[in-house]
C-alpha cells in the first residue's frame, strides 16, 4: 500500500470512529488531521471536502459490509435462516452504526443527501445481486426485490432500537416469516 | 386564587413552549445543534427560565420524548380508532397510516434522538423507560383495536416487525426516494404472520 492510499485508509477509519463517537458533526476535516496527523492541506487535495471524506468513507463502509456479508453466506448453509444471521450480525456491528448516522443526519443536510444517494443505490444493486445468487435464478426478480427492501428496512429499524429497546429476536422471527412467506408464493406463480 | 391559576398556566405554557422548540430544534439541525442556547432563543425565554422547568439538557431531552410519544400515542389511537370501524383492508390501511405517521416532524425528532442514543449513554439511559413505556402502549393500544384479528402473542411479533420496518424506511426514505417495496413486503409479512395462526 503506498504512503497516500495508506492515509487515505487513515482518514476514512478515522470519519468511521468520528461517526460512531461524537456523530456527523464530529466529522471536520480539521478534526480527521489531528486525528491522524496527515495534514489539512492533503486532506483537502485528496477528499475536496467534508463530503468528499463521507462520500469515501460510506463507499468503503458500504465494501466492508458485502465483503463480510458475502464470505459468511458462502461458509454457511445458504438457508432463510442463515441469511438473517448474517445480516443481523453486520447490522449489529459498528460499521452499520455508522452508516446510520449518517442517514439520520441526511433528513437535514442536503449535501450530505447527494452524496448518500448515489452510494446506497449502488450499495442495493449489489445486495440484490447477492439475493439473487442466494435463492436461485428460479425467484422472480420482483420478489428478490421485494424480499432485499422489506429485510433492509426492518434490520435499519431494528438496529437503530436495538441499544434502546432490544427485542430484535421478535422482530428478525416476523423477518424469517415474511421471507418464506414471500418465497413460497412466488414458487406457486 | 386566580393570580395562582394564572401562573401555573402561564408556567404551563412556557414549559410546552420549550418542549417543542426542542422538538424543532431536534429537527431542523439534530441532536449536537439541540443545545440550551438554541432552544431558549426559538422558545423566546430566558436560559433561567429553560433551567427552572428543567435542571439540566438531559432532563429536558428526556421530557421532550415524553411529550414526543404521548403526542404519537394520541395520533396512533386516533388513527386506528378510524380504521377499526372497516375491517376489509384492514392490514393495508394500517401499513398507510402509519407510513403517513412516520413521515412526520414528530418522528423525525425520535429518529434523530435514537441515532444520537448510538453515540451518546446519558441520551441512551434517559430514551430506554420512555421507549419501553411508549411500546407497552402501543401494544395496549394493538391489543385493544386489533383484539378481532389476531392472538396477543402473534400480535407481539407483527407489532415489533411492523415499528422495525417503518423505523428503518423512515431512517432511509430521505436517501433513497421511495419505500414502496418496502412498505409491500411488511403487508404480505403482516399477512403470512395472521394466515399462519389461522
Amino acid at each position: 500500500m503506498t504512503t497516500r492510499s495508506n492515509e487515505r485508509k487513515l482518514a476514512v477509519d478515522a470519519t468511521t470512529s468520528a461517526l460512531l463517537t461524537l456523530g456527523i458533526d464530529g466529522v471536520r476535516l480539521e478534526r480527521i488531521a489531528a486525528l491522524t496527523s496527515i495534514p489539512e492541506h492533503m486532506l483537502w487535495e485528496d477528499f475536496d471536502s467534508r463530503e468528499g471524506l463521507v462520500a469515501a468513507t460510506i463507499a468503503h463502509l458500504f465494501e466492508q459490509v458485502l465483503i463480510t456479508g458475502f464470505l459468511d453466506l458462502e461458509r454457511s448453509e445458504r438457508t432463510v435462516e442463515d441469511a438473517i444471521d448474517v445480516l443481523w450480525s453486520i447490522f449489529d456491528g459498528e460499521q452499520m452504526r455508522a452508516c446510520m448516522e449518517l442517514y439520520a443526519a441526511a433528513y437535514r443536510d442536503e449535501e450530505l443527501r447527494g452524496v448518500l444517494v448515489p452510494a446506497l443505490a449502488k450499495h442495493r444493486a449489489n445486495v440484490r445481486a447477492i439475493a439473487h445468487d442466494l435463492f436461485g435464478s428460479h425467484t422472480s426478480p420482483q420478489t428478490i426485490d421485494l424480499i432485499v427492501r422489506g429485510a433492509m428496512a426492518l434490520m435499519h429499524g431494528a438496529a437503530l432500537l436495538a441499544p434502546i429497546s432490544g427485542g430484535e429476536a421478535v422482530a428478525l422471527e416476523f423477518l424469517r416469516g415474511g421471507i418464506r412467506s414471500a418465497l413460497a408464493l412466488d414458487a406457486l406463480r | 386564587m386566580a393570580a395562582g391559576v394564572a401562573t401555573q398556566q402561564r408556567a404551563h405554557r412556557t414549559r410546552k413552549r420549550l418542549l417543542e422548540a426542542t422538538v424543532r430544534c431536534l429537527v431542523e439541525r439534530g441532536f449536537a445543534g439541540t443545545t440550551t442556547t438554541e432552544v431558549v432563543r426559538r422558545a423566546e425565554v430566558s436560559q433561567g427560565a429553560l433551567f427552572k422547568h428543567f435542571a439540566s439538557k438531559d432532563v429536558l431531552l428526556r421530557e421532550t420524548v415524553d411529550h414526543l410519544f404521548d403526542q404519537l400515542l394520541d395520533d396512533y389511537r386516533n388513527l386506528f380508532l378510524e380504521l377499526a370501524r372497516s375491517e376489509d383492508r384492514l392490514v393495508d390501511d394500517a401499513v398507510d397510516v402509519l407510513w403517513t405517521m412516520f413521515q412526520t416532524d414528530r418522528m423525525k425528532a425520535v429518529l434523530t434522538l435514537y441515532a444520537g442514543a448510538h453515540h451518546d449513554s446519558s441520551l441512551r439511559d434517559a430514551l430506554r423507560p420512555a421507549v419501553a413505556r411508549h411500546r407497552a402502549n402501543i401494544r395496549a393500544v394493538a391489543n385493544e383495536l386489533f383484539a378481532s384479528v389476531g392472538q396477543k402473542d402473534q400480535l407481539d411479533g407483527i407489532v415489533r416487525g411492523a415499528m422495525a420496518t417503518m423505523h428503518g424506511a423512515a431512517l432511509l426514505f430521505p436517501i433513497s426516494g421511495d419505500e414502496t417495496a418496502a412498505l409491500g413486503f411488511l403487508r404480505a409479512a403482516i399477512g403470512a404472520a395472521l394466515e399462519g395462526e389461522n
